[in-house]
């Protein structure tokens, strides 16, 4: 089975007054249609910036390695112009954000930004799109929809606004969505629904998901795979269950350890990792993590480790001194 | 989840107006219902001159008197509200179109095209306002038409300004990042995204712009190179019963007072309108 989306050696680097900043370093990453990729890592391991990459909405600074490629569905993302760009965003990949209070427009209605999008990529005729629109709220589980479209965003709640711009971004039927910490800014009553909710979307219109969030605990129940991002890096990657089961690279399973659990005796210390995400200038030779990291040898600070094999199902890790399997 | 997506109560209970809204309104509804029906009027025409009666005070037959050549004080203040209404309607509207259009290309696009706008606004700005308009329409001659181009060229500027400083932090905006990635363009962005939400800022401007500009067509025309007479505009009026002012105030005083009325009016409604949109936002946010 062919990949929906490969991406190869996707390097990111910003020139600054320090230096060329490396952002995202050699990212290697395939996506099967219909399956669900989580995208784990603390804020500022670049997630987000992996994310507007495949979207083709990088900063103007940023500079791209030449090397690199995103194939999505037979093309590169990397190399269509900016009006080919612009007929697949929206219409093959669509994207939720964080927080849908900022997202939406606020003195638009519900319809005008719900309907134009489609008049535009579907070419539909506005009743059709009206129709549509009606189909879609009440997909996403929104009561009386009818009433809704004349409403403001402010006028809805929370996870009412989310379920919205989740029907704004299914409203092309895209190949592939990019959920980018869709309930961090939600109740936490909330969360579960909507989750739920893009997992019936998804297997109902066989759509691809990158699910990206810093709580891996969200991530373990609704992803096949999960590769988690460190300071720019790929560090691990695997089947989800096989992730949680056998981590190799220190930093996943500091991460995973740092899960607070509900079974654990009260009064208990929560695990945190030591230290704070650095940024890196140029391709320093040395493991990123190392600094932070609990099983640092010499080397880890010398010689910078590739992402290897771990063995069985496609699992990766990117360590000199990995966790016992 | 009850209550979920209910609309707030008050805005389902409008409150009355106060009568600082209500009276400038009621006075501008009469002013514009007036110019509009002005030629339907029983009035005297308001060039017909009568010396048998000039400088008479008001009467029956000349409600508001008549003015040094024995026209019509209500006919003339009449028939200028419409020359006045024209010019403090269409200039503002000619700043707001060009100068907003202006403010966004300078918001959105870098380089080049930035600097050029913003550079041309600058030296538009340099010029002392009155100054321009004086020596535009001493170019272009003194009629209705380029008294009005000159006057909406000179609004040009603030007009870019604010449309500017309004777009700058909403093209920061998540919502514009989302249409970016649901595949909008450039157009779609700046007309469908970001001038919705700076409507609110830009058409206060163009209210208070109004009666700035109708005093500022009295200042050219009391300066002699507003719209040419016979024609009754309000500040060709003040400035024609000048020479009278001490014989027969009310020539100058009528057309001052209307005039004073509708800029008090227009200001009160704008200052209103600045309020209720301010508090809208601060609740927004």
């Amino acid at each position: 089975m062919t990949a929906l989306l490969d991406i190869r050696a996707l390097s990111v680097r910003f020139p600054t007054a320090q230096g060329e900043l490396s952002a995202l370093d050699s990212v290697a990453l395939e996506l099967q249609p219909g399956a669900t990729l989580g995208l784990v890592g603390e804020s500022g391991s670049g997630k987000s910036l992996l994310c507007r990459a495949i979207l083709g909405l990088l900063p103007r600074a940023a500079f791209v390695a030449p090397e690199a490629r995103i194939r999505f569905g037979g093309e590169d993302l990397l190399r269509l112009d900016s009006a080919a760009m612009r007929a697949i965003r929206g219409r093959r990949i669509a994207m939720v954000f964080q927080d849908p209070m900022t997202s939406l427009n606020p003195v638009r209605t519900i319809a005008a930004q719900l309907i134009e999008g489609m008049r535009v990529h579907l070419g539909l005729a506005s009743a059709d799109a009206r129709q549509r629109a009606l189909e879609l709220l009440d997909q996403v589980g929104i009561t009386a929809p009818e009433q809704r479209l004349g409403q403001y965003p402010h006028e809805l709640s929370g996870g009412m606004r989310q379920r919205v711009a989740i029907a704004m971004a299914i409203a092309c039927r895209p190949e592939l969505l990019i959920a980018d910490e869709p309930t961090t800014a939600l109740d936490v009553t909330v969360q579960a629904e909507v989750l739920q909710l893009l997992r019936r979307l998804q297997s109902q219109h066989r759509m691809a998901m990158i699910l990206v969030t810093h709580d891996l605990g969200l991530a373990a129940g609704y992803t096949d795979e999960i590769a988690v991002m460190y300071a720019g890096q790929i560090v691990e990657r695997a089947a989800t269950r096989v992730l949680f089961k056998t981590p190799r690279m220190p930093y996943t399973r500091a991460l995973i350890a740092s899960v607070p659990r509900l079974d654990g005796e009260p009064q208990r210390r929560l695990v945190a990792i030591p230290g704070r995400a650095a940024t890196f200038y140029g391709d320093p030779p040395q493991c990123r993590f190392a600094p932070r990291c609990e099983r640092r040898e010499a080397r880890c600070l010398q010689e910078k480790p590739a992402l290897v094999p771990a063995g069985s199902d496609r699992h990766l890790y990117r360590c000199w001194n990995p966790e016992a399997a | 989840m009850i209550v979920d997506g209910e609309r707030p109560i008050e805005a389902a209970a409008p409150r009355a107006m106060p009568p600082r809204v209500l009276l400038p309104l009621a006075w501008l509804a009469l002013v514009a219902a007036a110019a509009l029906a002005a030629p339907w009027l029983p009035l005297p025409v308001p060039h017909a001159m009568d010396f048998a009666a000039a400088a008479q005070g008001p009467s029956l037959q000349h409600p508001f008197g008549t003015d040094l050549d024995g026209r019509d004080l209500l006919s003339r203040v009449v028939h200028g509200a419409r020359i006045s209404l024209f010019v403090g309607l269409a200039a503002p509207t000619l700043g707001l179109v060009i100068g907003g259009a202006l403010g966004l290309i300078a918001a959105y696009y870098k380089g080049f095209v930035r600097r050029a706008i913003l550079g041309a606004l600058d030296v538009l700005l340099a010029f002392p306002t009155l100054v321009l308009a004086l020596a535009l329409t001493s170019i272009l001659g003194a009629t209705l038409e380029n008294v009005t181009l000159a006057l909406g060229i000179i609004l040009i500027p603030a007009f870019a300004r604010i449309a500017r400083a309004n777009a700058l932090p909403l093209l920061g905006r998540e919502f514009v990042l989302a249409a970016r990635t649901a595949g909008a363009g450039d157009l779609y962005i700046l007309l469908r995204e970001v001038l919705p939400n700076m409507a609110m800022p830009l058409l206060t401007y163009w209210l208070t712009m109004i009666s700035l500009v109708i005093v500022a067509e009295g200042s050219l025309s009391f300066l002699g190179v507003g719209i040419p007479p016979p024609a009754p505009s309000w500040g060709g009026m003040i400035a024609y019963g000048r020479e009278a002012l001490e014989r027969s105030p009310h020539v100058t005083l009528v057309p001052a007072a209307v005039m004073f009325l509708t800029v008090l009016s227009l200001n009160l409604l704008g200052d209103a309108l600045r309020q209720r949109t301010e508090a809208r936002e601060g609740a927004l946010r």
